[in-house]
């Protein structure tokens, strides 16, 4: 499988996302969400680090809605989505986060790591891609 | 009318079942149905989870897990109040599922499946899918359509694309055919995509052969169960089917199942927006049915009504107590099955109120079916309390509390206007099927994909001229007459008499010109019929009645009378309101 699809494939399982409209609205939401907790100089770390194909949907600036108020990440992908509860962001934002994982090589991840924002750390560290989520501890 | 307006609250609203033509303690014995059980049951579920229970099958090394532990509780619940130990199971694995569990785990041992795990807990016999009914739509089939169909498939031609006779001596059950490319790649594939063709055409044929419209869904999940039966069911398939540790044959089988059966490849949660994969579902849920037990027909019902917090339920045919119409409240467990997907992926319990009220929006008759949900979480919290019971109250009650004091106030208006009781039944009605006229023409636009620009339904009355038994001539559901116009994409079509005269005729006589009209209004049809599930219109002009001054049991005797249509069968209710009515009232002097 090539990156871009397996991108795809895992966002679809790990987000239950099985439309294109539903897997670009997730992605749209969570950079939305991210950018808007970066500033300028993470925002630019992070573009670098992502694969060229999916570096334009990071710097893809349709407006999205302004988010005020709370920094809580599953608030604003909750909002920037319009998704109808919490566990649907959370689902999503995981979602995003553990197929970059999965495309993304040490350096990069690292890179990344490096300027995620506070408030988007524990989710980065946490990020399992389909592999690593729920099945990989069976085998252990 | 202050006093009056209270005593008539209070004797409409005193108890559940005052709002309904129904019999709801019929339904805590088992017989014939044990939705309120279910009902009562997704609080345990949810209590569960609000109490840190890992709702997942995984390969952990204990003896049992937490979802056996709530899958024993569930089960023996339901069982309490009649559950057959099979429907028990079923119902279980389907509620789990939907509040998140997977529908299996593991290669090695421990291997778990959920239909297993309850089935275990419930202590419930094995089953066989040749023996698994689908649900009661009329009529009913079984899995033996499509089991008969497959073993024919075998017997005629060799499926595997290998001379397995030319498998080395104790390759039987071996990794080296089923966990690696010869089985993963090529034995398991190649049986799918033949075998599960065959099972869902075999079903649907069965179905149309009794003069079922064919349930795309239920063929699709029984021929995946039947072919599971034969099949590895956890075999893990080659990268091109998808993702290593998600792709099972199972996933391949609802693949080809949706296809086969022409099923959208996305549904949607009601109230929620979320996508479901269709093949995913019907993966899952056919494997759950392969290893649930052995249910019966009404164990197959609350199944399929579980499973109706599918969007497109009405179009697949996913049960149908999540609308657009209002059923006997026997068959309704839709409600606490999305109350539990919602807080079992993460909604909060005010998140949870607002999906249910969005989902509401999709009946014809919004307000009765506000108000029929709102009694079945109330009887059931009666049962057991618990979260899910909080949210479902939470969202109808005060919805409830505004359309019957809106009507009561209306009826008592109506009354000091001067209208006689019989007028007053008659205005209520008329006004009931004037909402069921707009939610029709707006709803089955949609879910058929055409302009229904309008809908009359005319002389809503029993006695259609069919039967001769005087209780038909006195109750809608028995021999209802109706006359119908419908405006579809430009055309006007006319029915009168529809149930005697057109249903039959436009069948009967394969009548291409008239089937858009009658599909456009009979589902609207069948909500009159069904309109006792919630009687509140009438049971309202009879107490209201008696506030008035009316002796309790002419009053209700009137209203039966009266009504044209509302009171589809006979109710004990309206008479046991009718005299609280005069009791409180009594009281209050």
């Amino acid at each position: 499988m090539d990156l871009e699809r397996d991108f795809y494939c895992q966002l679809e399982i790990l987000g239950q996302l099985p439309s294109e409209e539903g897997r670009e609205k997730a992605l749209k939401a969570v950079f939305a969400a991210m950018k808007s907790l970066m500033d300028a100089g993470q925002s630019k770390a992070m573009a670098a680090a992502l694969p060229e194909w999916l570096e334009p949907k990071w710097s893809d600036d349709t407006p999205a809605q302004t988010v005020n108020g709370s920094a809580d990440p599953l608030e604003r992908v909750k909002i920037l989505g319009e998704y109808t509860y919490r566990g649907a962001a959370d689902r999503v934002l995981q979602a995003v986060l553990g197929s970059l994982v999965e495309v993304l090589d040490a350096f990069a991840k690292e890179r990344i790591g490096r300027s995620i924002p506070e408030t988007l750390a524990p989710y980065w560290g946490q990020a399992n891609s389909c592999s690593m989520s729920e099945n990989m501890g069976q085998f252990l | 009318m202050q006093k009056e307006f209270m005593a008539v609250y209070d004797a409409v609203t005193m108890h559940p079942d005052h709002l309904t033509t129904e019999k709801l303690e019929g339904n805590l014995g088992g017989f014939g149905s044990f939705n309120l059980a279910i009902w009562a049951a997704t609080n345990i579920i949810a209590e569960e989870m609000q109490r840190g229970r890992k709702m997942k099958l995984d390969v952990a090394n204990e003896a049992y897990t937490d979802v056996d532990e709530i899958a024993r509780k569930v089960t023996s619940f339901l069982q309490t109040y009649g559950a057959d130990p099979s429907n028990s199971s079923v119902v279980t694995a389907a509620l789990l599922y939907w509040a998140g569990v997977n529908a299996s785990a593991g290669i090695p041992t421990p291997n778990r499946k959920l239909g297993g795990v309850c089935r275990i807990a419930a202590g419930a016999p094995g089953g066989r899918v040749s023996t698994l009914p689908t649900e009661k739509l009329n009529n009913k089939i079984s899995g033996f359509a499509a089991v008969l169909a497959i073993y024919e498939a075998l017997q005629k031609e060799h499926l595997a694309p290998f001379d397995p006779t030319l498998l080395p001596v104790g390759l039987a059950g071996s990794p080296v055919l089923g966990h690696s490319a010869l089985g993963e790649d090529y034995l398991f594939p190649t049986l799918v995509k033949k075998l599960v063709p065959i099972g869902v055409n075999a079903m649907l044929k069965a179905y149309r052969s009794v003069g079922i419209k064919p349930c795309r869904f239920m063929a699709a999940l029984f021929s995946t169960a039947a072919t599971l039966e034969i099949l590895h069911p956890d075999a893990y398939l080659g990268e091109e089917y998808g993702p290593f540790l998600r792709t099972r044959t199972p996933d391949l089988c609802g693949q080809v199942a949706v296809e086969a059966a022409g099923l959208p490849e996305v549904l949607h949660v009601r109230g929620t927006g979320d996508e479901l994969k269709t093949a995913k579902v019907v993966g899952d849920l056919g494997l759950v049915l392969k290893d649930a037990g052995a249910p019966t027909v009404v164990g197959m019902i609350m199944f399929n009504e579980v499973n109706a917090i599918i969007q497109e339920g009405p179009i697949v045919g996913v049960g149908r107590g999540g609308g657009p119409i209002l059923l006997p409240l026997h068959h309704w467990v839709t409600q606490p099955s999305l109350v539990l997907y919602a807080l079992g992926h993460g909604a909060s319990e005010d998140e949870a109120v607002d999906i249910l009220k969005r989902s509401i929006d999709g009946y014809f008759q919004r307000e009765d079916a506000n108000i029929a949900i709102n009694l079945l979480a109330h009887r059931a919290r009666q049962l057991k309390r618990g979260p899910v019971s909080d949210v479902l109250i939470k969202a109808t009650e005060p919805g409830k509390v505004k359309t019957l004091s809106n009507r009561i106030g209306n009826t008592l208006k109506k009354f000091e206007d001067g209208l006689g009781l019989a007028d007053v039944v008659d205005t209520v009605e008329k006004e009931h099927i004037s909402t069921t006229q707009l939610g029709v023409a707006k709803i089955m636009s949609n879910i058929l994909g055409k302009n229904v620009e309008y809908v009359k339904y005319e002389n809503v009355r029993p006695c259609s001229g069919r039967r001769k038994a005087k209780i038909a001539q006195k109750f809608f559901a028995f021999d209802g007459h109706v006359d119908i116009e419908v405006k579809v994409d430009g055309k006007v079509y006319t029915y009168d008499n529809f149930l005697a005269n057109w249903a039959p005729k436009i069948m009967m006589e394969a009548d291409e010109e008239n089937l858009p009209g009658m599909a456009a209004v009979c589902l609207g049809v069948t909500d009159l019929l069904n309109s006792g599930a919630c009687s509140a219109n009438m049971v309202i002009c009879a107490c209201v009645a008696v506030a008035m001054g009316m002796d309790p049991k002419e009053a209700a005797d009137k209203v039966a009378e009266y009504s044209n249509f509302q009171l589809s069968i006979p109710a004990q209710s309206l008479y046991d309101s009718a005299e609280y009515t005069a009791r409180i009232l009594k009281e209050m002097e």
